[in-house]
């Protein structure tokens, strides 16, 4: 049983924003009600969220307590009933449909839990469409399709069907699709929900690389404590609020695992 | 329901504590000897290997005195649990030292056995957080939500401490599961298990008001 090299000074927890960062993703009193035969169902109730830039923030709670239309909110897929967004400096609450659609693709990557993918395209073509509607040149968006489809490990996997692949690989072909406009934030909606333990431990991995060597921004929902568990920052959602943060501090390692490991401080 | 605290029960009482106390010394004796036995079916060992080989296995949660290794392998000694040989070994100094190599005995291996046979029995369910979170019941919904809420944040700190710790410890090729050190790795599972069972247990406790709320002297059943 040996202490890892380095552990006391490396970031223990370094996916959460490190030293000075800038708010990409900021949430101003937030209200969001569904309505049902006549009844008035608050889904989200007046929360105030700010995301830096380079954070991996995962946002918890029980089922229907408003993580995933918070979520929307974020990413412009839904808008505020009150309240203000803004992402990437640009308030998008008021855009038009028009205009809101066009600053999801280039700011915007979602990741969802049952993958999404197109299955009469293949792979390459999966990654690279919402580059190609984006407005870039093809050959630009094939090389980065390339570039992501190595660093996912899914190269081999180019000419293949969706519904050739098994659940993690086709997991990694929605986040390479996310990834292709290279957006300023990547929102992912349960996204292990639907893979098994390895497969999904996989990907939490591949979420906590991203948001360390590339710095990408990430803002998952997840019910799941040992899946938020690889964030850098837990926000907990009680009834439509946000009920409580778990930041642990960086570059140390935290009382319980010194514990664990018998190092005394 | 079950009474939360035995009717006797008193937190000024000086015996509940005495008697907590000695259950556990109890409990740490016995766990040293059969560790002991373990640490010894695998090969002879001596005294400060021995020492040095609990503090692995115990980690920093239960600190071994020198005194408490010596007392509980001159038991095992004397039960016939074990028996030692004088071996001559090179020191630092390049002299040759005699020393005690304690090996297993047919009795020591047969008593390691019943113990691995043996289910081990989780009695700390009425511990501080239980007992804290009672109390403050009685005090009022305040009280309660309070501690729950900062629990609740220490639980997630620590299962974030702790995958990160997992994470490092499977290095970055990791993928496949396989930690440096697999022992390690099931430790830190059990703890992330363990926290996330007490998040869902102090979610029990939030929805069920204070005793003046529901008039009931009672907690939510123990963990």
């Amino acid at each position: 049983m040996v202490v890892p090299v380095g552990f006391t000074t490396a970031a223990a927890t370094d996916n959460g924003a490190a030293g000075e960062s800038t708010i990409i993703v900021n949430a101003l009193n937030l209200t969001r009600a569904y309505r049902d035969d006549g009844a008035y169902h608050p889904a989200v109730q007046d929360v105030s969220l700010q995301v830096a830039s380079g954070e991996f923030v995962a946002l918890m709670g029980p089922s229907g307590c408003g993580k995933s239309t918070l979520l929307n909110m974020l990413g412009g897929i839904d808008r505020p009933d009150r309240g203000q967004v803004t992402v990437a400096g640009q308030s998008i609450e008021r855009l038009s449909e028009t205009r809101l659609a066009l600053f999801r693709r280039r700011h915007v990557g979602i990741v969802f839990q049952f993958f999404n993918l197109i299955h009469n395209l293949d792979v390459r073509t999966n990654i690279e469409l919402p580059g190609l509607l984006g407005g870039a040149a093809a050959s630009a968006v094939r090389s980065h399709a390339r570039e992501l489809m190595e660093s996912l490990d899914i190269a081999d996997l180019a000419g293949k069907m969706p519904g050739q692949l098994s659940g993690g690989q086709r997991q990694r072909v929605a986040i390479a699709r996310a990834l292709i406009n290279r957006p300023s934030v990547l929102l992912a909606d349960e996204p292990t929900g639907a893979l098994d333990q390895e497969n999904g431990r996989a990907v939490l991995r591949l979420f906590q690389r991203l948001n360390r060597e590339e710095r990408q921004t990430i803002i998952m929902v997840t019910h799941d404590p040992k899946v938020a568990g690889y964030a850098g920052r837990i926000v907990v959602m009680q009834d439509g609020r946000l009920a409580e943060e778990s930041r642990p501090a960086e570059q140390e390692m935290g009382r319980l695992a010194a514990r664990l490991l018998g190092v005394r401080g | 329901m079950t009474e939360c605290l035995p009717p006797s029960y008193n937190v000024t009482s000086y015996s509940v504590t005495i008697a907590l106390l000695v259950s556990a010394f109890r409990g740490g004796l016995h766990l040293i000897k059969e560790a002991l036995l373990g640490l010894l079916a695998t090969e002879p060992l001596h005294g400060y290997d021995l020492k040095v080989g609990l503090d692995r296995l115990l980690g920093g949660a239960s600190p071994v005195n020198v005194g408490q290794v010596y007392t509980a392998i001159a038991k095992l000694e004397r039960d016939g649990l074990i028996e030692a040989t004088l071996v001559t070994r090179p020191s630092r100094d390049q002299q040759r030292v005699e020393m005690k190599v304690y090996h297993l005995t047919p009795e020591g291996l047969q008593d390691l056995h019943r113990w691995f046979a043996e289910p081990v029995e989780k009695v700390d369910l009425r511990d501080e957080l239980f007992v804290k979170l009672t109390l403050a019941r009685r005090t009022g919904r305040a009280e309660v939500a309070a501690i729950v809420r900062s629990q609740r944040t220490a639980c997630l700190r620590g299962i974030q401490e702790l995958t990160a710790l997992k994470e490092r410890l499977r290095g970055p090729g990791g993928d496949q599961g396989k930690s440096s050190d697999e022992e390690i790795d099931l430790l830190i599972e059990g703890a992330i298990l363990h926290l996330e069972a007490d998040l869902k247990w102090l979610d029990l406790w939030n929805g069920r008001g204070s005793q003046g709320d529901r008039g009931s002297q009672n907690g939510p059943s123990p963990r």
